[in-house]
């Protein structure tokens, strides 16, 4: 069954339809709310309200772009709305946690999307959705800006420190690994 | 600026990045996204029911109104000399007043020995509305008609079958003395004679229709016990005490469904001459509902024991089955509550009619079921602890039709509805659980 039929069928209440939709997308969209979340009860959460908004909007999807970006727009709308009303206060209070296990699995190929996404989870709440907008989802600074009600300057500035802030961690998370080969190498 | 896309290029990957699908979460977004008409239709349902209840008791009431006493029936015409060999037919007097019985007097004696026209006498089963005036008042004497003896005199054979009266009639009227015209015809069973009066006349009989049993009688000052059963239609209704818990209040309507419980109880009451009663006593009440769920990925544990010819084990297998399970399962609310009342009863004939409100005191609340909790994990309610010990008062309205069926013992049925203000759930669980009932009270009553 392809996607128009599904969504037909989702508009004529047909539970199984709207099971299989979930099915269908439900993965790809909780990775995205994963990266805008703190930690996974959250990204469910945001996954929730994001496919509940969804199914109640399906009437005005004009089945005129690929449902997938419809959605995926949705699901990120919903997770900014979330980080708004709930995470700025720890960024005002300078909270910043660290990756708690950073140092596991940080060889050059094993840079899996796991670590990446740990990264991106633990970069303050400002800049963490300003990368994420841009250098993954692509959307433009005068974009960001509109979505998150700042300046299209402010998203400029906010995705120079995030990167800083990654490139940082990575070369930190990188020299404790050269260290430990290291270690390795002295005879015992 | 190429540190820059390096960074950028490193994460892009994250973009089309895809987890295993989150199943877990669909029975909520279910919920959240089922249309809700549900308990609305109930809503009607259980309002029609009510109408059809007034209603239906409304009909009885106006049904015993409309019947006669027995004493009003077995009334003969009253008959007064007039004239040397003439014999009157006295229609009572109407309670009017004189000015409304004026223009019947007049019209009367306008018609005078000539008003009537028709001598036709119709056997007929409607009861007579004539009662004897034993004295008669002035504005009474004005109406009465003089009839000529030859006026009921039958003239042909149909006539004659018509004026004498059949087995069953005469059978139906026993208590009735026969009055002897001086001409030999019998009229003895003049309340189920039909004089066909001219329009006028006809009239004059009408309020007195009305009159016929319709009085309310006093209520007497008594002292009477109830025992009553009832069943439970209730409505449970779960709101979120937070925006957040919006979705689990849906989830937990959209898994839970109402049901027929039962009521019994037994209350004492005293009635005082003014209609005025009050009651208490003590009832004993179970809420169900049907939980019902699908765990989508549950798993069935499959022991086998096998054994030898004797019947010892030789061993064991466990095997576990995965799939999906359907639950199935009823809770139950259970309540002791000391009902109190205070309400007005009317009396007519046999049949009371009383309007209650009261208060219900809850003694003991004790649940037993199962339920999602927050998690969508299916918990037993012994497991945590989400309801109040006590539900404190509920209060009442409800309409009770009585009738007596010997002296002192009646039977009764009261459709009351109850309505729970105080939530079922502890303040420290999401989501309140309020219900409103709906009960038939059915029972018998001992008046000392």
């Amino acid at each position: 069954m392809d996607d128009r039929q599904l969504i037909k069928g989702c508009l004529e209440n047909q539970k199984e339809h709207q099971k299989e939709l979930f099915r269908r997308f439900s993965g790809k969209m909780l990775s995205v709310c994963r990266r805008y979340a703190r930690h996974e009860m959250e990204a469910e959460d945001m996954l929730q309200d994001a496919f509940v908004k969804m199914f109640r909007n399906l009437s005005s999807f004009k089945f005129e772009g690929s449902f997938e970006g419809w959605l995926r727009r949705i699901t990120i709308n919903t997770a900014i709305k979330h980080c708004q009303k709930k995470a700025f206060s720890n960024e005002l209070l300078g909270y910043e946690k660290l990756p708690e296990n950073s140092h596991l699995n940080t060889s050059g190929a094993q840079m899996n999307e796991d670590f990446l996404l740990k990264l991106v989870s633990n970069l303050p709440e400002g800049y963490r959705l300003v990368f994420n907008l841009y250098a993954i989802e692509g959307y433009s600074h005068a974009e960001i800006a509109e979505l998150l009600g700042i300046t299209a300057s402010t998203s400029r500035s906010q995705l120079v420190k995030a990167r800083r802030m990654l490139q940082l961690r990575l070369a930190k998370i990188d020299n404790y690994h050269n260290q430990s080969k290291k270690k390795d190498l002295i005879p015992k | 600026m190429n540190t820059k896309n390096n960074i950028d290029q490193l994460f892009a990957p994250l973009r089309e990045t895809a987890t295993d699908a989150p199943m877990h979460l669909w029975p909520e977004i279910e919920a959240a996204i089922a249309p809700e008409p549900k308990k609305k239709k109930r809503f009607l349902w259980f309002g029609l029911f009510g109408f059809l209840l007034l209603a239906g008791s409304s009909l009885i009431l106006y049904a015993q109104k409309a019947q006669p006493s027995s004493h009003l029936t077995t009334q003969p015409i009253e008959k007064i000399p007039h004239g040397d060999n003439a014999t009157a037919i006295v229609a009572r007097q109407p309670q009017k007043t004189k000015q409304q019985a004026a223009p019947i007097a007049s019209q009367s004696s306008d018609h005078g020995d000539e008003t009537i026209k028709s001598k036709k006498l119709v056997t007929t089963s409607r009861k007579s509305t004539f009662e004897p005036t034993k004295v008669l008042p002035k504005q009474m004497q004005k109406t009465t008609l003089p009839i000529k003896p030859a006026a009921f005199a039958p003239k042909n054979q149909e006539q004659k079958q018509l004026a004498a009266p059949s087995k069953a009639t005469s059978h139906q009227s026993g208590r009735h003395t026969p009055i002897t015209h001086p001409l030999g015809l019998e009229i003895a069973l003049l309340p189920q004679i039909k004089i066909d009066f001219p329009k006028d006349y006809r009239n004059l009989t009408q309020p007195e229709e009305k009159c016929a049993g319709s009085r309310v009688i006093k209520v007497p000052k008594s002292i009477f016990i109830d025992a009553y059963v009832s069943p439970v239609f209730s409505n449970t209704f779960f709101a979120a005490r937070t925006p957040e818990a919006s979705s689990y209040a849906k989830l937990r309507d959209s898994t839970e469904g109402d049901e027929v419980g039962i009521l019994l109880g037994a209350r004492i009451g005293y009635i005082h001459e003014s209609g005025i009663n009050v009651r208490a006593g003590i009832a004993y009440q179970q809420i169900k509902n049907k939980f019902q769920y699908t765990v989508e990925q549950d798993e069935k544990m499959i022991i086998q024991i096998f054994r030898d010819d004797n019947g010892n084990i030789i061993g064991r297998d466990t095997t576990y089955e995965f799939g999906r399970r359907r639950l199935n399962l009823t809770n139950k609310y259970s309540t002791v509550d000391l009902p109190i009342s205070l309400g007005y009863i009317s009396m007519k004939n046999k049949v009371q009619i009383g309007l209650h409100v009261g208060t219900s005191l809850n003694l003991s609340f004790r649940q037993s079921g199962t339920y999602l909790d927050q998690e969508s994990l299916v918990t037993k309610f012994s497991d945590k602890k989400i309801f109040e010990k006590s539900i404190g008062a509920s209060f009442f309205g409800s309409v009770e039709l009585q009738y007596l069926l010997v002296d002192q013992w009646g039977v009764f049925i009261e459709p009351q509805i109850r309505f729970y203000p105080k939530s079922l759930t502890s303040k420290n669980h999401p989501i309140k659980q309020n219900v409103t009932n709906f009960n038939m009270l059915t029972g018998i009553k001992y008046i000392f």
